[in-house]
């Protein structure tokens, strides 16, 4: 599987919010991981609004896919999660490219960085490391209950509910595997 | 959103070694060999702040008389925390339950983050899209408009006080460089009010509010600043302090009321006949202030002869529920204070008869002298540290433009009236009638509508024939920062900035402070400011048809800041320029803090008018007389009062404050609600002719047998809106200085049934 670009697909799927991004990052997904739904059956614009119901607005988003939301005892965006992901980025060389205008612990910008540890592993070990980290101590650990919320509220999706299923179990898959990792060593 | 801390601290944050990764990775070079992402890959271990913050200068941009001045403390971009200025004693290191919720606010996640169309206004199915679309199919629809009814007037404006930076009457301005349009003009607020201060004195002019401290006898009236003014009872204290009597007069018992040595309740909406029977018994007791009334007012003569010929203590006393002799106790202990002062609060003027009260209330203030004295005065707001020059606001329209041949003037409270010398004018349309005016209006019909600083569906009267308005609207844009039900009701929503992500300037209606407001942390997602949305269209417009629109290109706020000052702002607050503002508010240097303190009043004939040839040139009685209130048409009368935990529909839906302010409620004297079989706690419907709401019930004596209160506000969590019982029976003054009659808000009435 190219691990990659599936976090790739998975990361425009989450950012940009529109049919035609779906659309594309949805084939993508499906050709990674295989048995996407056909897509004569999707209807693209309830999945728009249905993304945008969930994470976007503006309504009240049902699901925000922000870090702290899930992580922060008051749900305090911009708080200690924030910032303890935005330390976490620029120790590893990344940043917004406009501090503050968003969280750095939305989750597109969470799969961004995996994808870029994953890339960066391939030539520097240490990343793998700092990849593993990340998915057991932050992304395993808020995904989850990230995913069940977003999947109560779209009970019409094809798309987005199975995003959010696929999305889930990657990341427990990979905590799987970075666990297991550990132990082996 | 609150939740339990989690017990494992892992959860908490993420507690990864954050140093140590990676050492050695950019000299590797191996980063350019990773294809961008939508983080930016920079030389690692950037700079960061360990405890050090930067910090800015703000002011809370509401509709409140305290406009507080703020320090805002930023790091990485991030509004870690706010307090009060320590700079200004008005503030004094302070602020209100809900200032304090702004870093709350501003990174709500409930926050709109871009701009996005709803398709099918009403279904909820809504598309993100870019400014640039956005903007494109605003302009479309404008130049669409302006070709096929050959003017603008079909694009109305609807905006009033969400945002009261100086700099955000560039929407006005932004209205103006498009063309002539319609405008919805006046103020749901305190029109009526300022009309009665108008036909008396001249002008609305209160007190600095710091003197409170001075005053032997306070009488607070149709207000509660306990919950709307906090920072003013600080003052009020500390003279209950000194030895100064605190009376509260209100229908509701309120917070305010709790802490006055005094409270009278007082029928809703006959206030003036408390104060003319008050008035009565002054003249009766020869307590009046001769060398006032007879050196410094007009029409002393006339007023103490209809006293004495159509009131009596008693009758005050029948119709006000005041009894005879606690009218004649307050109107003694008033008059003999030295001095006596009183703050008339704009609940009083919300009636079919609110001017004739808040004159009636003056009238009071004038005969005992206490006008012109320091902790003296009639308080009812003031507007003299607003000279600002509304750059922003005055533009020129595009040549050849076609308005309306009509002789409709904008006027607004705060700004100077618009008369230009041009052949066309804008076609003004009331505020407070804006459902019946869309409805009604054709030649051309309101096609387009902008909306911006408001939030008409929470604040605006007769929600359901308002609903049936906007279906006739061809399109509607709302500029707002949360979903609301106007926002639910319109086709293109654009994100706007908090008080945080822009520059401008403040100033208040109630104390003296001038503060500026720094752009402290950037735009959040793609919000962008009044200004910069109104430049973003200039841009747009231009590109598809050029010279259409003249409103400066400037995206920079900070600009558009600076020229609003002048040298008659800097003169009066005694300031070289606006930067010194960056070390904190400045207060205005007054000669006194008395408004009138030379006795010289701005009406035609220089002194206090009791009798008024300008009222009645308005269709008024010249004597502040008494006028009957609104008939009731049903069992009950409805008060719909601001709440404590918001401003109209801003803050109620921020969850800190929903943690205080969980549910709406009805709230039913018990003696009421015994005969309606209602228990506490109950579901209850209330219904009039307008419309019902179904709201949970809250048994009190805080309010008459013959009241129900219900807090304006809109529940994110409910279906709720006191709006559904309001409508928009005008009240009797406000013409003449804000353009508009004001709205008889708190004359309204109402059965209720358990439901």
């Amino acid at each position: 599987m190219d691990k990659p670009k599936l976090l790739e697909a998975f990361r425009d799927f989450f950012h940009y919010g529109r049919k035609e991004q779906l659309r594309e990052a949805y084939t993508t997904i499906g050709a990674v991981c295989g048995a996407a739904s056909s897509s004569e059956e999707i209807d693209w614009d309830l999945e728009e609004f249905t993304f945008n119901r969930l994470f976007t607005g503006p309504m009240a988003p049902k699901a925000p896919a922000v870090a702290s939301v899930y992580l922060d005892p008051e749900g305090l965006i911009q708080g200690a999660v924030t910032a303890e992901i935005r330390t976490f980025y620029q120790s590893i060389g990344l940043s917004l490219y406009e501090m503050g205008s968003e969280p750095e612990d939305s989750l597109a910008y969470e799969l961004d960085a995996c994808r870029y540890l994953l890339l960066l592993a391939r030539k520097v070990p240490e990343a793998a490391e700092a990849y593993a980290g990340f998915i057991d101590k932050h992304l395993a650990i808020w995904v989850p209950e990230f995913t069940a919320r977003a999947r109560e509220h779209c009970p019409d999706s094809l798309v987005v509910k199975d995003v959010l299923v696929r999305l889930s179990e990657w990341v427990e898959n990979e905590a799987g595997t970075t666990t297991q990792h550990k132990e082996t060593v | 959103m609150k939740k339990e801390l989690k017990k494992n601290a892992n959860t908490a944050v993420c507690p990864f070694s954050r140093r140590g990764f990676l050492k050695g990775m950019v000299a590797t070079g191996v980063l350019a060999s990773i294809p961008a992402g939508i983080l930016r890959a920079n030389a690692w271990e950037r700079i960061h702040y360990e405890g050090k913050y930067d910090i800015f200068r703000n002011a809370c941009p509401r509709n409140c008389y305290d406009t507080c001045s703020i320090k805002s403390y930023v790091r990485n971009g991030v509004l870690d925390f706010i307090e009060g200025a320590q700079e200004s004693t008005f503030t004094d290191g302070a602020l209100c339950v809900k200032g304090y919720a702004y870093p709350r606010r501003v990174y709500s996640p409930d926050r709109i983050k871009y701009p996005m169309k709803q398709v099918g206004r009403g279904t909820g199915n809504w598309k993100r899209i870019s400014w640039d679309e956005a903007l494109t199919e605003i302009s479309e629809k404008i130049l669409e408009i302006k070709k096929k009814d050959g003017s603008l007037l079909g694009m109305a404006l609807d905006k009033y006080s969400g945002n009261f930076g100086i700099t955000h009457y560039g929407v006005e301005g932004m209205m103006s460089s498009l063309g002539y349009t319609s405008r919805f003009v006046g103020t749901p607020c305190w029109p009526a009010g300022i009309d009665a201060q108008n036909f008396d004195m001249g002008n609305m002019w209160c007190n600095d509010p710091e003197d409170f401290v001075k005053a032997k006898y306070i009488i607070v009236w149709g207000g509660n600043p306990a919950w709307n003014s906090v920072h003013t009872m600080k003052f009020i204290y500390e003279a209950q302090e000194r030895g100064a009597k605190l009376v509260v007069i209100d229908p509701l018992l309120t917070q305010t009321a709790a802490k006055a040595d005094l409270y009278v309740r007082v029928k809703t909406s006959q206030d003036g006949v408390l104060a003319l029977g008050m008035a009565r018994h002054i003249v009766d007791k020869k307590l009046y202030n001769k060398e006032f009334v007879e050196k410094y007012s007009k029409g002393f003569v006339d007023f103490v002869s209809y006293l004495k010929e159509k009131v009596s203590v008693e009758w005050a006393a029948e119709q006000s529920g005041v009894p005879a002799e606690l009218i004649r106790q307050l109107a003694e202990e008033y008059a003999k204070a030295e001095p006596g002062t009183i703050w008339a609060g704009y609940g009083l003027q919300r009636h079919m008869n609110g001017g004739a009260n808040v004159r009636a209330i003056d009238a009071l203030a004038a005969m005992t002298g206490n006008i012109g004295k320091e902790g003296g005065g009639v308080r009812y707001g003031h507007l003299q540290t607003w000279g600002f020059n509304y750059n922003a606001m005055v533009q020129k329209q595009p040549e050849g433009s076609v308005g309306y041949l009509g002789k409709d003037k904008i006027k607004s409270e705060f700004t100077e009236e618009q008369e230009g010398k041009a052949k066309y004018s804008d076609r003004t349309i009331n505020i407070n009638k804006i459902a019946e005016s869309i409805l009604n209006i054709d030649e051309p019909p309101i096609r387009l509508l902008w909306v911006a600083c408001k939030n008409p569906f929470g604040q605006d009267f007769d929600r359901p024939k308002l609903l049936k308005a906007f279906k006739k609207l061809e399109m509607v844009v709302v500029v707002d920062q949360f979903f609301n039900e106007t926002v639910q009701n319109a086709d293109i929503v654009l994100p706007s900035t908090t008080l945080f992500e822009e520059y401008t300037v403040n100033v208040s209606y109630w104390h003296y402070w001038l503060s500026i407001n720094e752009k402290a942390i950037p735009e959040q997602y793609e919000a962008r400011s009044d200004l910069q949305i109104a430049a973003m269209l200039s841009t747009k417009m231009n590109e598809l048809e050029s010279g259409s629109c003249t409103f400066p290109q400037i995206m920079d706020t900070k600009v558009w800041m600076e020229k609003e000052f002048n040298e008659g702002i800097y003169k009066y607050f005694g300031i070289k320029s606006w930067q010194d503002l960056r070390s904190g508010p400045k207060k205005a240097k007054l000669a006194s803090s008395a408004s009138w303190h030379e006795k010289k009043f701005a009406t035609p004939s220089g002194k206090y008018e009791f009798s008024s040839d300008l009222a009645a040139d308005y269709g008024h009685t010249k004597l502040p007389e008494y006028k009957v209130r609104r008939k009731a048409y049903d069992k009950f009368r409805v008060l719909t009062p601001h709440t404590q935990f918001g401003l109209h529909s801003q803050f109620v839906n921020i969850d800190y404050m929903e943690d205080f302010n969980k549910e709406p409620f009805v709230y039913i004297n018990p003696l009421a609600a015994k005969v309606k079989n209602i228990a506490d706690g109950d579901m209850v419907k209330v219904f009039n002719k307008v419309g019902n709401v179904t709201v949970k019930a809250k048994l009190t004596d805080n309010v008459a047998e013959d009241v129900i209160l219900m807090y304006e506000a809109w529940f994110r969590k409910a279906d709720f809106n006191v709006q559904n019982l309001v409508d928009d029976e005008s009240s009797d003054m406000g013409s003449y200085k804000t353009g508009a009659p004001g709205v008889a808000i708190h004359d309204q009435f109402a059965d209720i049934v358990k439901a």
